[in-house]
């Protein structure tokens, strides 16, 4: 199987194209009126330069490759994993970047911290245990492979064929099963001839992934790939959007693995169900606003990248050819008659990162929480504003916490249960 | 407890919280250099005080300790001014990044040292004033731009943007708290510097050698309604200075900027290339902004006036129309696009330096040429003399640099840029251009050629402000 992964070296040709400029260190725009916003939720916890955006991160891989810290010394050792682990990879910077560094940011430093695991000096402890969880179990939670599905008890007529499979992953099937039931009740309400892999859906491998692993997440995207394949499916849904980005892009892109089943978020598919007319949704009254998940906004970017110079010159950024899923879950959730929807200040590229990203919830649970509390107060100031909509389970998770740690009455929600909501009448 | 660990241990009791301080490498490393070719130099403790108290502490430690301290806003000057020469203390004053007042009726605002291009522009914008921006990146620091002389889209109609400094506070290298301008005789009256003897000069353009600068009062002025940007080419710089100076005498321009083709090029092209035959070299723009229409008219008028006779004369001066887009960068700062974020690192692979210098207009044209024989003939490797011109108010004096990208990762082309860069300051200072926020290796070159008195001067200034030689030391290159 092919791997596509490149080393620090490689790397080494875009970051040290970053100017140190910090224009990553805020969300700004002219406007008019301008507008400016703090964007990275790992610089705005600790404050030092060598926390704040892909600037940061250019120094960090500077000094890693030319030895300019040393790196023998545990002290050290201690430090560089702090500042390498603590980012939630939201990809926040690479918003703001201009420079030919933009496009690899994300991937960079995922692979800085595949550099780090390969001499020691990483994972965290904390990402070590989820790690051998998901090694051992296919799930973070530590919760047994067999109990994946335990939420489908209520689910009538289930099968493990169809046109399309419902890929629940991990935080809906062991933590938001809210989430996976709503899922699961609008692909029923819709007609849909769907089912799921039962005990056959591993991890998509994300939180791997996130943490600088590349061998176990292979292992992981194998097994699924080839059950997919090998069912016959048309059509992969899942409503989570780390889930998404995986399997979507991430499968094929690192190992060459081709889904021979269209990817689609649930709001894509509830989007096109729109557009032919088969989404019938009744009134949910509600003032919402939504929040932008880093792996389905920002991380689906596609970059345009002049690799051999043919139009302007070698390894220049040229364009965001194909940008992420940004309006697809507004318009669906825009359509539920009832809803009055309001933006949140910083949306889109320049949204604020729910804060449980890049292993973050579990090695740096204080940066994870004040990030969702940050957001949650953001939601609070947009008047009238009852719930946080956001179409990602973990994005969920954190958000509540964030909301339940300040007492907030903002609810978070996913835009499948309000679909499934407005199905229901 | 050593000595290390002792002062790190006073840092964080002076700022309340270990998570403040740092004498970690991993995190100084990522303050021991900047945009420019500066060789990289790490301190040994970075603190990020909050309040003016907390400098006074941190700095009547340095003394103690006889070490030394950098201050730091943003790191994006384009001089490795806050590239520890000695190592020390990095005080990252980014925690101090209030705006405290916006006074509407006197105009004024004062401002922490944190504050950041940005985050001024909107709140500004929001209350229908301005400042003049500079094309640095959006997270650069207001404050340091004006205390070091930097300029803007203002400088034709007010002058520097150390001339809006209506006040300060000071914590001086020993730890004492004073205040300069109106401020030092009312807390709350920051209106004005003058009558007050200048004191904000022993702070103002000192690279942070002589204190720390906590809070500063800027005049305001308020975005008038009607704006409009004229365009022109020239086919040479004697032909565009002589525009420049003409209608400079008018004082209508609130920005007249002129640059060289390499320089219109969006990014500058890296390495060298030759200008298309039959471009004009020089192409330039104005900002001229109105509080009525008729204000406007007259103002364009002229604008069209000097071209026309000017042109009669022989001048290949030329009016010319440009897409509303590229005019948007001349007034729409700060920006991500313009200036030292993209169009002047992109080509070239994230480097950047240059020698920025206020030079007498009639000394343009030579110091021009001479760079163009440096960066085109002289080099190992050819590079662009991507080359801004920009008239200030009151003389007929400005801004000419000369624009130096270059690629981080290849040593060679990176030591051929710093080459040319310190060749042209050197040609620029024998014609009299001084070049302004200068690294250490052009305060040297200006301290050869300096007046005796005025270094003595200098230094005995340090002297009695800095006893310990604590403040940013070997920045001026004389202490």
């Amino acid at each position: 199987m092919p791997n596509n992964f490149k080393d620090l070296k490689w790397y080494s040709q875009f970051f040290r194209k970053c100017s140190k400029c910090g224009t990553c260190k805020s969300a700004y725009s002219y406007g008019p009126p301008p507008t400016n916003a703090t964007i990275c939720p790992q610089g705005e916890y600790f404050k030092l330069d060598s926390y704040y955006g892909s600037r940061s991160k250019s120094f960090h891989g500077h000094a890693i490759l030319e030895n300019k810290v040393d790196l023998t010394d545990p002290a050290i050792q201690e430090d560089m994993q702090k500042v390498i682990f603590s980012c939630t990879v939201c990809g926040g910077c690479q918003s703001q970047c201009l420079l030919d560094y933009k496009p690899w940011i994300c991937d960079y430093i995922e692979e800085m911290r595949h550099h780090l695991v390969n001499r020691g000096i990483g994972p965290t402890k904390a990402e070590k245990i989820y790690q051998e969880k998901v090694i051992k179990d296919h799930n973070p939670y530590g919760e047994t492979h067999s109990s994946r599905f335990n939420w489908l008890k209520d689910v009538k007529d289930l099968k493990t064929d169809g046109n399309m499979v419902y890929f629940a992953g991990c935080t809906a099937s062991y933590r938001r099963t809210e989430i996976a039931k709503s899922t699961a009740s609008v692909l029923s309400k819709l007609g849909e001839d769907w089912g799921v892999m039962g005990e056959n859906e591993y991890c998509c491998g994300s939180p791997l992934l996130r943490a600088g692993l590349r061998e176990e997440p292979e292992k992981l995207a194998q097994h699924n790939v080839d059950y997919i394949n090998d069912h016959g499916f048309k059509t992969v849904v899942t409503a989570c959007a780390g889930c998404y980005k995986v399997l979507s892009k991430e499968y094929e892109k690192w190992w060459g693995l081709k889904l021979k089943a269209k990817v689609m978020h649930t709001s894509e598919y509830l989007e096109e169900k729109m557009k032919k007319g088969e989404l019938k949704l009744n009134n949910v009254p509600a003032t919402v606003t939504y929040h932008d998940p880093c792996h389905m906004g920002r991380h689906m970017n596609h970059y345009e990248v002049d690799m051999e110079g043919k139009k302007q010159w070698k390894g220049s950024f040229v364009q965001i050819d194909k940008p992420g899923l940004y309006e697809t879950p507004r318009n669906v959730l825009k359509a539920i008659p009832g809803i009055q929807f309001k933006e949140m200040y910083r949306n889109r590229d320049n949204s604020f990162c729910c804060g449980a990203g890049g292993g973050i919830k579990s090695s740096f649970p204080d940066v994870a929480l004040e990030t969702a509390k940050t957001r949650v107060k953001e939601a609070e100031g947009v008047e009238g504003v009852q719930k946080i909509v956001t179409p990602c389970p973990f994005c969920v998770t954190n958000l509540g916490d964030g909301a339940k740690a300040l007492g907030s009455k903002m609810e978070v929600v996913d835009l499948i249960q309000l679909v499934d909501q407005a199905l229901k009448k | 407890m050593d000595k290390k660990e002792r002062i790190y241990k006073t840092l964080s009791q002076i700022v309340g919280d270990e998570k403040w301080v740092s004498n970690s490498p991993v995190d100084c490393w990522a303050y021991s250099y900047d945009m420019t070719y500066k060789r990289p130099q790490m301190p040994n403790y970075v603190v990020l005080p909050k309040t003016p108290e907390e400098v006074q502490s941190i700095l009547r430690l340095a003394n103690a300790e006889k070490i030394p301290v950098v201050p730091f806003t943003a790191g994006t000057n384009i001089g490795g001014l806050c590239v520890p020469e000695q190592g020390g203390i990095l005080m990252d004053l980014k925690r101090m990044d209030q705006i405290l007042e916006i006074n509407e009726e006197v105009r004024f605002a004062v401002i922490e040292p944190g504050v950041s291009q940005a985050q001024f522009a909107q709140e500004l914008f929001k209350r229908g004033y301005r400042f003049g921006w500079p094309v640095g990146p959006p997270s650069a620091s207001v404050l340091a731009c004006a205390i070091h002389h930097g300029i803007g889209g203002m400088s034709g109609r007010y002058g520097l943007n150390s001339n809006h400094i209506t006040g300060m506070e000071v914590v001086r290298p020993t730890g004492e708290i004073l205040m300069c301008g109106s401020p030092a005789i009312r807390r709350d009256s920051w209106q004005s510097c003058m009558p007050l003897p200048r004191f904000d000069g022993l702070f103002t353009g000192t690279l942070g050698t002589t204190g720390v600068v906590t809070k500063l009062g800027l005049f305001i002025p308020p975005v008038p309604d009607y704006v409009h940007i004229g365009t022109f080419t020239a086919d040479d710089l004697t032909d565009m200075e002589k525009f420049m100076r003409t209608f400079s005498k008018y004082e209508y321009s609130d920005d007249l900027t002129a640059i060289s083709w390499w320089l219109s090029q969006v990014p500058i092209p890296y390495p060298y290339i030759e200008k298309p035959k039959g471009a004009p070299e020089w192409s330039g723009y104005t900002t001229l902004w109105a509080f009525t229409e008729k204000e406007l008219e007259n103002k364009i008028e002229v604008f069209n006036k000097v071209i026309k006779d000017l042109g009669k004369q022989g001048n290949t001066i030329k009016a010319t129309d440009v897409p509303e887009e590229s005019k948007k960068g001349r007034t729409q700062l700060p920006s991500q696009i313009v200036g030292s974020t993209k169009n002047y690192c992109k080509m070239g692979g994230g480097g950047i330096a240059w020698p920025g210098t206020f030079t007498p207009s009639n000394r343009w044209v030579g110091v021009y040429n001479l760079w163009k024989e440096i960066y085109t003939k002289k080099a190992k490797i050819a590079l662009s003399p991507s080359t801004r011109v920009t008239m200030y108010r009151g003389c007929h004096y400005g801004m000419l640099r000369i624009m130096t990208p270059f690629p981080r990762d290849r040593p060679e082309e990176e030591a051929n840029a710093a080459w040319c860069v310190r060749e042209a300051a050197k040609v620029l200072i024998d014609a009299g251009g001084i070049p302004y926020k200068p690294p250490t290796d052009f305060a040297r070159e200006i301290n050869k050629r300096a007046d005796p008195g005025w270094i003595d001067l200098i230094c005995d200034i340090k002297d009695m402000l800095d006893p310990n030689g604590i403040m940013n030391p070997g920045k001026w290159g004389v202490r």
